[in-house]
């Protein structure tokens, strides 16, 4: 942009629009979800900024084009990809997210855990915009919330199930807390008390009093089972977990496979990314089968009235297919329910049509068990609230 | 025509006046920010210093910081602005006492007069543009965040009673996200994004060389070498860069010069820059004394 040279300005900034537009698609390929105006905006950016700078470009596209972080640690290199093809190599090492040092070097494995964050692998086409993603199932979600999760392939309706789960996870807690009690800064009117306090000055209700929510939550132990034959359901009830661990704060979490590990603290950090290489961490050095029963022995055993007290309720999810013995679960389940409020076993396989449990072997463990409820669906886990209130 | 280059140079000097030092990409998304007059989304752990950007460019632009904390169950009358509903009924119960005819009128009761503006009402009616630090707005929930999302976008505020108000003059928007939740698409994409990263050696030097001018170079050296050391390492809640300053503080206060062979001080002092216990217990003085060994110098 050379004052006094209007000539040749014209066709460079026609070009420089063209090359802008083509490295926005370039971004949509990558999964990036860009529109009309981010396009515009580098224009009108670039028009004024000194387009000769690469540095400058490169942190401005960034600061326009990013959403998450995940985008902005790819940024980089499909800037220069494109760009500067041939240069590849040499990213701003200072502004790309660096791997989490407790894992050892980003991995992108397709475990269990794979895509629990935002980081799915985005094969998303259409540029359809999915705003305002609503909350309660309404709408187009709806077919998508009652359908079972191991049936969703496409990307972006996972990712949407596993965001509506967390959702539901933290909507519980308001439905838990409608009840009200008398606070200084609350937001509600405590009507009654406030006009019985205006007696004082004639009627006059000069001083409000107002609520709040109640503050009486139920202790949650969860006990998620991540074992091969869960794979398909483990994101969906991770997810859920999360949710509940984070919003819920008596809530323990605890995985299991062979053996037993509580894993709390790994669910309450914050970022979705660190939280799968955590657990995937530590996961992966399991093998063979679903020890259900050892498990929950563990669990008795190791942790006992730490975790489980009378105003727990104890939530297992599992498919119920276990290599102990039935009697063994059966024995292990009972001293759990003897001690806590209530046990509620969410089983993705009751979503299925016929399913029986007694094939299951489960038989003889149900009976120490309260509720045995479906949990393959975001509507199946929704249901739940309705077990959890009340208590 | 001042080329935008220039523009990130200039504001890189203001801000490094402030005391805040900062690299080409947050200079970058600065000037972006207020060229375009977008919020600003910020990103990254906990003290990496994000909360810092919104009152130095504050400095910078030489205007107030209006800060609203997010929180659950943040709602408008906390956020935006509230009826002063004691002082209405008074003005009301006093005009009929004195006896005149001329009664309190609706439109005066639901006038400026008795509104109470909270920060962001407030920021919109400011003669000149605020700096508005949106913190930890992930912290709020997704209803604010829809509100927040028209405030951002119009620039104006509907109040039933009074009808609309709109900005005199559009704030500066930062706002910040710790990661509680994923925002919603819709907020991401009318913000600028930036991600925040711990500093590099040599930033966090030029940082804590600011803020505490008469510091030794060696010991910011050894401070900075360790606590980078310190950050790479299993902990729950890594020191951020606010941390480093505390405990050079506390290093200065202490009258140490060097830390390398000072195991004692450093262990005393550990509490600044590991605020868990999980983390202090599991910082034992083995642990530290090669992590000091380490430091290169």
């Amino acid at each position: 942009m050379i004052p006094g040279d209007p000539a040749p300005q014209q066709p460079r900034h026609l070009s420089a629009a063209v090359r802008v537009s083509h490295f926005v698609r370039h971004l949509r390929e990558a999964g990036f979800r860009l529109g009309v105006g981010e396009t515009l905006d580098a224009l009108h950016w670039l028009e004024q900024g000194d387009v000769t700078d690469v540095n400058l470009v490169r942190n401005s596209m960034a600061a326009l084009f990013c959403r998450n972080r995940d985008e902005w640690g790819r940024f980089p290199m499909l800037f220069d990809q494109f760009w500067l093809p041939g240069h590849e190599p040499p990213l701003a090492a200072e502004n790309t997210p660096k791997a989490d040092p407790r894992m050892g070097g980003t991995v992108r494995a397709a475990g269990a855990f794979a895509g629990l964050g935002h980081s799915v692998d985005k094969d998303l086409s259409d540029s359809e915009e999915t705003e305002g993603a609503a909350l309660g199932g309404a709408g187009r979600n709806a077919a998508l919330t009652h359908s079972d999760f191991r049936f969703l392939t496409d990307a972006r309706a996972a990712e949407q199930m596993l965001r509506l789960s967390e959702q539901l996870a933290r909507n519980l807690r308001k439905r838990l807390q409608r009840r009200y009690a008398r606070s200084a800064n609350g937001s509600r009117i405590h009507f009654r008390r406030t006009l019985r306090r205006s007696l004082a000055v004639e009627g006059l209700a000069l001083n409000l009093i107002r609520q709040r929510p109640r503050r009486r939550l139920p202790r949650l132990l969860l006990l998620l089972d991540v074992s091969h034959s869960m794979a398909q359901y483990s994101r969906l009830l991770a997810r859920f977990t999360r949710g509940l661990v984070q919003t819920l704060p008596d809530t323990e979490a605890f995985v299991f496979h062979t053996e037993l590990h509580r894993v709390t603290e790994i669910f309450r950090e914050s970022d979705l990314e660190t939280l799968r290489l955590r657990l995937e961490g530590m996961t992966q050095l399991w093998f063979g089968g679903t020890r259900i029963a050892e498990s929950l022995k563990a669990l008795n055993e190791g942790y006992g009235a730490q975790v489980i007290g009378g105003r727990t309720i104890v939530m297992i999810m599992s498919d119920g297919f276990d290599t102990d013995a039935p009697q063994e679960l059966a024995e292990e389940l009972s001293r759990i329910r003897r001690r806590s409020r209530r046990v509620l076993w969410m089983n993705p396989m009751a979503g299925r049509a016929g399913y029986q449990p007694d094939a299951a072997g489960l038989a003889p463990a149900l009976a120490h068990v309260d509720r045995m409820l479906p949990a393959h669906s975001v509507d199946s886990l929704a249901a739940l609230a309705d077990e959890l209130t009340g208590f | 025509m001042v080329h935008g280059l220039g523009l990130i140079a200039e504001l890189q000097q203001r801000l490094a006046v402030t005391g805040y030092v900062a690299d080409g990409p947050v200079a970058t998304a600065l000037v972006l920010m207020q060229k375009l007059g977008r919020p600003l989304l910020l990103e990254g752990d906990a003290g990496v210093g994000k909360t810092a950007v919104a009152s130095a460019l504050a400095q910078v632009l030489d205007t107030r910081l209006m800060r609203l904390q997010c929180y659950e169950g943040l709602d408008v009358s906390s956020a935006v602005y509230e009826w002063n509903y004691p002082h209405q009924l008074l003005s009301i119960r006093l005009q009929e006492q004195s006896g005149r005819d001329e009664s309190l009128g609706e439109a005066e009761i639901f006038s400026e007069r008795f509104l109470l503006r909270r920060p962001l009402l407030d920021a919109i009616s400011q003669s000149q543009a605020p700096v508005l630090l949106i913190d930890e707005v992930d912290r709020a929930d997704e209803e604010f965040e829809a509100f927040l999302l028209e405030v951002l976008s119009d620039f104006q505020v509907s109040i039933p009673e009074l009808g609309t108000i709109r900005a005199v003059s559009r704030p500066h928007v930062i706002l910040t996200s710790n990661g509680t939740r994923d925002l919603s698409d819709a907020l991401r994409r009318r913000c600028l994004y930036h991600y925040l990263n711990y500093p590099s050696v040599a930033q966090e030097i030029q940082i804590i060389r600011t803020r505490i001018p008469d510091l030794d170079l060696s010991l910011a050296r050894q401070i900075v070498g360790f606590v980078q050391l310190l950050r790479g390492g299993d902990l729950r809640k890594r020191p951020g860069v606010a941390e480093t300053l505390d405990w050079t503080a506390a290093l200065m206060a202490l009258g140490v010069d060097s830390v390398k062979d000072d195991l004692d001080t450093v262990m005393s002092s550990l509490s600044c820059l590991l605020k868990t216990r999980e983390d202090l217990s599991g910082t034992d003085r083995a642990t530290v004394k090669r992590l000091l060994g380490a430091v290169s110098l």
